[in-house]
């Protein structure tokens, strides 16, 4: 990047009040990273001690049934063993309600299949009409007009680097400028390498 | 993409303005190449007088861009009972609309990207031929050589 006058005090003014910025987030999230790491630390600890509960129970259970005979007692400290452990695993749970993170998550998968049979769709339609596909063709050749100066072009000036970066924000618009089709200028600008 | 593809258009035919526009400070930027100044600019230099470049700056930054009532009815909406949706949808008349514009405009920004000095021979080369698609584009759907459009 030029930015190495005039506009180059704005631009790292900018960037240093952003980074000044987006540090005190992380370190506000750094406090609530650590908070989670304690957390974390009890729960597990509290696993652990419930875990050796159960075993003692267990024990006990077996306990009972040799020394007295009883398998009443036993198998109730079998169902008592199998109950916490459930309830410490969080199975079934687990199985049945799939956690939140992943329920997003698989919402942006399938968010992107979307998009990319909506990319097909707008591609079958604009191939089947001839005036759209002329319009279709022209927008790709202008990106390769602009790529040509903006990225194959050795500037021989700073105004002609300018206009440079302005056929860059130009390229970039026209890949974010739709919704419907954005599949297909995607795909179409991934062959403009940087 | 149509307020860049202004600017481009201002700058290239304005070169000695270049230098001064991307050494201004936001109030410089602002005061002397904001989008109005930009649009008013090109229309004095195209002899426009309708302000035909304004309505239509309007028009998108208001169906597109800006959050308003008008734009998430028509753009967010599809179908016979005109129903919004939630996510990407197709829409054969968003589609047809969207690409009309986006060659309009943007054919118009790529034929302003400069090669001054002309030594760059596979510029030359790409933008000969950028400008003979261009034109039979513009003659075919527009009915005049490649212009600046309003």
């Amino acid at each position: 990047m030029r930015f190495v006058n005039g506009s180059a005090n704005t631009a790292t003014g900018t960037w240093d009040e952003l980074n000044r910025f987006h540090r005190a987030q992380l370190r506000s999230l750094g406090k609530l990273v650590d908070n989670r790491d304690q957390e974390r630390f009890f729960v597990e600890y509290f696993k652990l001690i419930d875990f050796l509960a159960l075993a003692a129970v267990a024990a006990l259970a077996c306990a009972a049934l040799v020394r007295n005979r009883s398998v009443w007692l036993f198998v109730a400290g079998i169902l008592v063993a199998i109950w916490g452990a459930m309830r410490i695993t969080g199975w079934p749970e687990i199985a049945l309600e799939p956690k939140l993170i992943d329920v997003a998550t698989d919402n942006l998968t399938s968010l992107h299949k979307h998009e990319e049979q909506l990319r097909a769709r707008s591609l079958a339609v604009i191939e089947a009409d001839a005036g759209l596909s002329d319009h279709w063709n022209l927008v790709a050749e202008a990106m390769s007009a602009i790529y040509a100066f903006s990225h194959d072009h050795p500037h021989e000036s700073e105004d002609e680097l300018t206009l440079q970066y302005l056929g860059i924000r130009s390229m970039r618009l026209v890949r974010r400028s739709n919704s419907h089709c954005r599949g297909t200028i995607r795909r179409r600008s991934t062959s403009f390498a940087t | 993409m149509i307020e860049t593809s202004f600017l481009v258009d201002y700058l290239s035919t304005y070169p000695e303005k270049i230098g001064e526009w991307w050494r201004a400070d936001k109030k410089k930027r602002l005061s002397h190449f904001g989008p109005a100044l930009i649009r008013n600019a090109l229309d004095k230099r195209d002899g426009y007088t309708s302000g035909e470049r304004t309505r239509i700056y309007h028009l998108i930054s208001e169906l597109a861009s800006h959050a308003s009532y008008l734009g998430i009815s028509v753009m967010t909406t599809t179908g016979p009972d005109n129903m919004a949706q939630v996510g990407p949808f197709f829409d054969d008349e968003k589609l047809a609309s969207w690409l009309g514009e986006m060659a309009l405009r943007l054919s118009v920004a790529a034929m302003r990207m400069p090669n001054p000095s002309g030594r760059d021979i596979n510029l030359v080369m790409a933008q000969a031929h950028y400008l003979e698609v261009c034109q039979k584009w513009w003659w075919k759907y527009r009915g005049v050589k490649p212009q600046a459009v309003p």
